[in-house]
């Protein structure tokens, strides 16, 4: 599908709406039935993680190879120039990463360079933990961005299951990324075959569970069993409904990815999806194993990404690697490199804007253990894909981040379903005055011109008035609604205008 | 109105707020708070309120060892009530005559493959694999070993706490030689047994020690042995790692020994917890037990491996106490807790999730099941997660609700389906089978009853007791229809009902928890 018909079809409402949402976070967790009435559950875009396990060198990944520093630094692990692809003068990939260099000349390879965060922990379990709740050095979190993400989006977890699991991992375990503050958000599976074949047909039994340590338990337990047997027939249909159109490698990143492409393509409503590769603690004889590791990467990746145009969903899919700290610049006494800081991450799919974000690392100034100075925050690279893929408002963003972020300009107009950002400004719906009201309420809007519905909505979702339904003038808008015969409490207004749709909340109070 | 959405902010930025309480432990709902019980660290003694039942002799072997028989918690039943909870326990945590090595291989230094060339070393390796498959099969042997004793469950506790993996270290002799150890001190004195696994050739090289030369310092076992293995985040700097890396320099391995050389050895002043000296390995580890971080995180752990995920840090302060006051043996400080009435408190029983070896290698040794499945039961747990001598990191496993999972659940059927059926998690044929009508002669005390049959089968299985609507469900799986009178252990096809009622009990939640 190119730019133009993903538009096309948008406009034609044959795929989900793209939702631009208001202030509703809290109240998500009542009114959850008029969420869905709303659709703020739904969009298809898909983010993909691949997770680097134990800490890639971004130093030998994204080469400075004119800074006389790295190779003083490195004596024996430099990369020298003539095994760099530069990308920008004096900044390259490691010609490990050759297969990411079609991706890079489309435009679809976006590099931020120096992410890291404050205060960096250089042990492997708080540095990933702190990656996957998106928390800062200093904090503690127990729930991860991601869960924190879907909880919202499925407020009657885990007492209802959606129909498609939230989210998948390829490989064994849960990872804190989807762990909910109502337990794991997440389906893992080896293969959708295996999995199928392992679980059967069944079902479990709700029972009563006592208020006590066992009961909880028996709660959580019960809870994953019925998501076993619901998911693994779902998955199944999905994996069997495609067959991949590129040819990957053997390896398991390449397979999990290969299976991801499939689910995907296979219409699973599933919006994120967590892959990993690991052995990048690379702390003795790291040169064949860091080159091995990286080949493997880009190919896999490579794979994806042409499997997914040729299946039609390139458009709708963002890849995004990010790994738990990156090297330490000066190599140790092993031929290896210890734990160290800030890295680059790379972010591929048709909606990216390519190119390099962020300032290069600077290797004339360390930290007091020789480590690199971080510049972008790696919550900067989450808030921007809540915000920019999946359709957060900055309220529910500071909620689900747990503080503002500055987002990067790292996805382009197709993220909306359209071409021309601009046009993306060309539609707002703003905050209704005043608040609470009580007779009257004026509402602005601005939209791109053509037909408007504004609805608004009671807290079960009924609609109790449709002020506007019809041409409305290209602009700013106020619409002044009389409001005194609706009884005080809660309510929700939508505006809809072509492939937009915002809401918000409004309170009525006498 | 309320200001509600005021209100849900506050609940929701105090959750977030709430402390860690250990590692890799989260602390909300998932899960629970640490239990509070009127209970502490004093001797049990049974009362009109907490009675010693078959269910609390069930709740501490199911803790202590790998999946107990009925007999066996028949046995400590009436051994409890009869000596007391305290002799049961000491009896339980008696020291026992080391197994015999898996073969003369494990006590030979392993050949140096330096200078070999390519297919000699691949003769080696391959050599070597076979013999990590015979050292995997020989411990689950251990594991299913017919003596009521702790040990193997402690070998368990300190192979996920001295964390090594099979992949790097390679050479099966290092393994078994770390085994060994864990065998040794498994109720012994925690700082010697820290001292030893520091020298220990598969730690060396796990967590690359030999690499660690003066003037050319590799921090890794430095900064795992003060974060995983004595004192947790958060009570040494960056700063000290180091240092602790330069005393750690110069060990290298000879044979089957790590050894000194005094010449990659960093001779030099050590500033290290604030402690100033020249210090070496042993002096880094007597250090970190003079602080009082370590006994709380050793016993935190220990906590959290035989009660409950969430430590409980009154109850782990207690335990740090009689850690010190013992000069950190073990066995004190396991005996205290494991006749203490926190230990024994309704809602410590029945609050942890099974590990893969205790749900499929318990249900194998507690199913009477012969030698013979041990590879079968290797390759269950390793696809249930828990893959022997290769966790997934160094960190070990997390264990609790970690092991549950839409993958790994579904092998755990399949495998305790197995044991049942004779069959391999592929549907392929496995050498035995259990013989469910011996077990049930020999385990249940009426097994015509169908009411008694159940409800025993039941306790012995389940870590939760059954409500009577399960009870009902239980039975209605075993008879089929049949009215209950006509059920008889010799009746035609009472077989093909057991297997279904045992492949059903195994198969549900309570059977995950214990």
């Amino acid at each position: 599908m190119d730019r133009r018909s993903f538009l096309r079809k948008a406009g034609m409402g044959t795929i989900a709406l793209p939702v631009v949402f208001g202030d509703l976070p809290v109240f998500a967790f009542r009114y959850n039935a008029l969420l869905r009435a709303l659709g703020l559950l739904e969009t298809d875009r898909v983010l993909v993680l691949v997770q680097l396990n134990g800490g890639n060198d971004g130093l030998n990944t994204l080469v400075p190879y004119e800074d006389s520093l790295y190779y003083q630094l490195r004596p024996t692990l430099a990369i020298r120039p003539d095994q760099v692809l530069p990308l920008l003068p004096g900044l390259g990939l490691n010609t490990a990463l050759e297969a990411l260099r079609p991706i890079w000349d489309e435009g679809d390879l976006a590099i931020v360079q120096s992410v890291g965060y404050p205060n960096p922990n250089l042990s492997h379990f708080r540095s990933t933990d702190i990656w996957l709740t998106a928390s800062d050095g200093a904090t503690v979190l127990d729930t991860g961005w991601l869960g924190r993400y879907l909880s919202r989006q499925y407020p009657e977890f885990p007492d209802v299951l959606p129909s498609d699991p939230m989210a998948i991992q390829i490989g064994l375990g849960a990872s804190l990324a989807f762990h909910g503050p109502n337990g794991e958000m997440v389906t893992s599976l080896s293969t959708p075959d295996e999995f199928y074949s392992l679980v059967g047909e069944g079902s479990v039994n709700r029972g009563v569970f006592p208020d006590t340590p066992a009961g909880k338990e028996l709660q959580f337990l019960h809870t994953v069993y019925e998501g076993t047997y619901q998911y693994a027939s779902v998955i199944k249909r999905a994996a069997d409904r495609v067959q991949n159109r590129a040819s990957y490698g053997a390896d398991s990143l390449s397979r999990s990815l290969a299976i991801v492409a499939r689910l995907i393509a296979g219409g699973l409503s599933t919006r994120l999806y967590l892959v990993q590769q690991g052995g990048y603690d690379t702390h003795a004889l790291q040169a064949n194993t860091h080159t091995n590791l990286l080949r493997t990467l880009a190919g896999a990746v490579r794979a994806f990404y042409e499997d997914l145009r040729a299946l039609g969903c390139a458009d709708r899919v963002v890849l995004m690697t990010f790994s738990e700290f990156g090297r330490r610049p000066r190599e140790n006494g092993s031929a290896g490199t210890d734990h160290g800081t800030a890295a680059p991450l790379f972010v591929v799919g048709r909606a990216v804007q390519g190119g390099i974000l962020g300032p290069r690392p600077n290797l004339a100034q360390l930290d007091a253990t020789g480590n690199l100075y971080y510049h972008i925050d790696f919550r900067q690279v989450y808030s921007t894909i809540l915000r920019d893929w999946f359709g957060l408002d900055a309220e529910l963003l500071e909620q689900v981040m747990r503080g503002r972020f500055e987002p990067l300009p790292l996805l382009s107009g197709v993220a909306t379903g359209v071409e021309d950002p601009e046009r993306i400004q060309g539609f707002r719906l703003e905050k209704s005055w005043p608040n609470p009201a009580s007779a009257e309420v004026r509402i602005r809007f601005h939209t791109l011109g053509g037909h408007a519905v504004l609805r608004l909505f009671d807290v079960t979702g009924r609609e109790v008035m449709r002020p506007i339904d019809g041409p409305v003038p290209a602009g700013w808008r106020e619409l002044r609604l009389r409001i005194e015969h609706l009884p005080p409490g809660t309510y929700f207004y939508q505006l809809t205008s072509g492939p937009f749709s915002q809401t918000h909340k409004l309170l009525i109070a006498r | 109105m309320p200001d509600i959405e005021a209100s849900l902010l506050d609940v929701e930025a105090g959750r977030f707020r709430s402390s860690w309480p250990g590692p890799g432990v989260s602390a909300e709902e998932q899960p629970p708070s640490p239990i509070q019980t009127a209970g502490g660290l004093e001797p049990y003694r049974p009362s009109p309120s907490q009675p010693w039942t078959v269910e609390r002799a069930a709740h501490l072997l199911r803790r202590v060892i790998i999946g107990p028989k009925r007999s066996e918690i028949l046995w400590a039943y009436e051994y409890g009530r009869a000596h007391g909870i305290e002799a049961l326990v000491d009896a339980l945590l008696a020291p026992l005559p080391l197994p015999t090595p898996p073969g003369s291989w494990a006590l030979e230094p392993p050949q140096s493959l330096r200078g070999l060339s390519q297919q000699e070393v691949q003769a080696i390796l391959a050599q070597w694999r076979q013999w990590l498959e015979e050292l995997r099969l020989w411990w689950i042997a251990r594991m299913r070993d017919p003596v009521l004793n702790i040990r193997e469950r402690m070998v368990l506790f300190w192979s996920n706490h001295f964390v090594v993996e099979a992949l790097k270290v390679r050479a099966p002799q290092y393994l078994y030689d770390l085994l060994h150890l864990f065998r040794l001190y498994a109720l012994g004195n925690v700082k010697e047994l820290t001292k030893a696994v520091g020298k220990a050739p598969a730690m060396l090289i796990y967590l690359d020690g030999v690499q660690n030369r003066a003037g050319n310092p590799n921090e890794n076992y430095a900064r795992e042995l003060l974060e995983l293995f004595t004192m947790g985040i958060g009570h040494y700097t960056e700063q000290d790692v180091k240092e602790a890396a330069r005393a750690f320099t110069g060990w290298y391995i000879d044979g089957l020994q790590g050894k000194l050389d005094p010449r990659g050895f960093d001779a030099g002043i050590k500033t290290f917890l604030g402690r100033t000296g020249p210090w070496t390995a042993d002096d880094i580890v007597e250090i970190i037990f003079q602080e009082p971080a370590t006994a709380l995180f050793l016993c935190r752990k220990l906590y959290r491996h035989f009660v409950y995920v969430s430590p409980n840090e009154e109850i782990v302060a207690g335990l740090a106490d009689v850690f010190r006051a013992h000069k950190y043996e073990l066995r004190p400080v396991l005996r205290t807790l494991l006749s203490s009435a926190h230990f024994y408190d309704e809602a410590v029983m029945g609050a942890q999730i099974k590990s893969p070896v205790e749900a499929l290698i318990g249900a194998s040794r507690a199913l009477g099941l012969p030698a013979g499945l041990e590879g079968f039961l290797y390759q269950a747990c390793q696809q249930a997660g828990q893959d022997l001598l290769s966790p997934p990191d160094v960190s070990g496993w997390p264990g609790h609700r970690a092991w549950i999972n839409t993958t790994t659940l579904p092998v755990r059927w399949r495998a305790t389906d197995g044991l049942i059926e004779g069959r391999n998690i592929r549907g392929g044929r496995l050498p035995v089978r259990a013989d469910l009508l011996r077990l049930v002669r020999e385990q249940i005390s009426q097994p015509d009853d169908a009411q008694v049959l159940v409800r025993e089968l039941a306790q012995w299985f389940w870590g939760v007791s059954p409500s009577e609507q399960r009870v009902q469900t239980l039975l209605e799986v075993l008879l089929q229809g049949i009215p209950a009178y006509e059920w008889g252990i010799d009746k035609p096809g009472a077989e093909l009902r057991l297997q279904m009622l045992f492949k059903y009990l195994l198969r549900q939640p309570e059977y995950q928890l214990t």
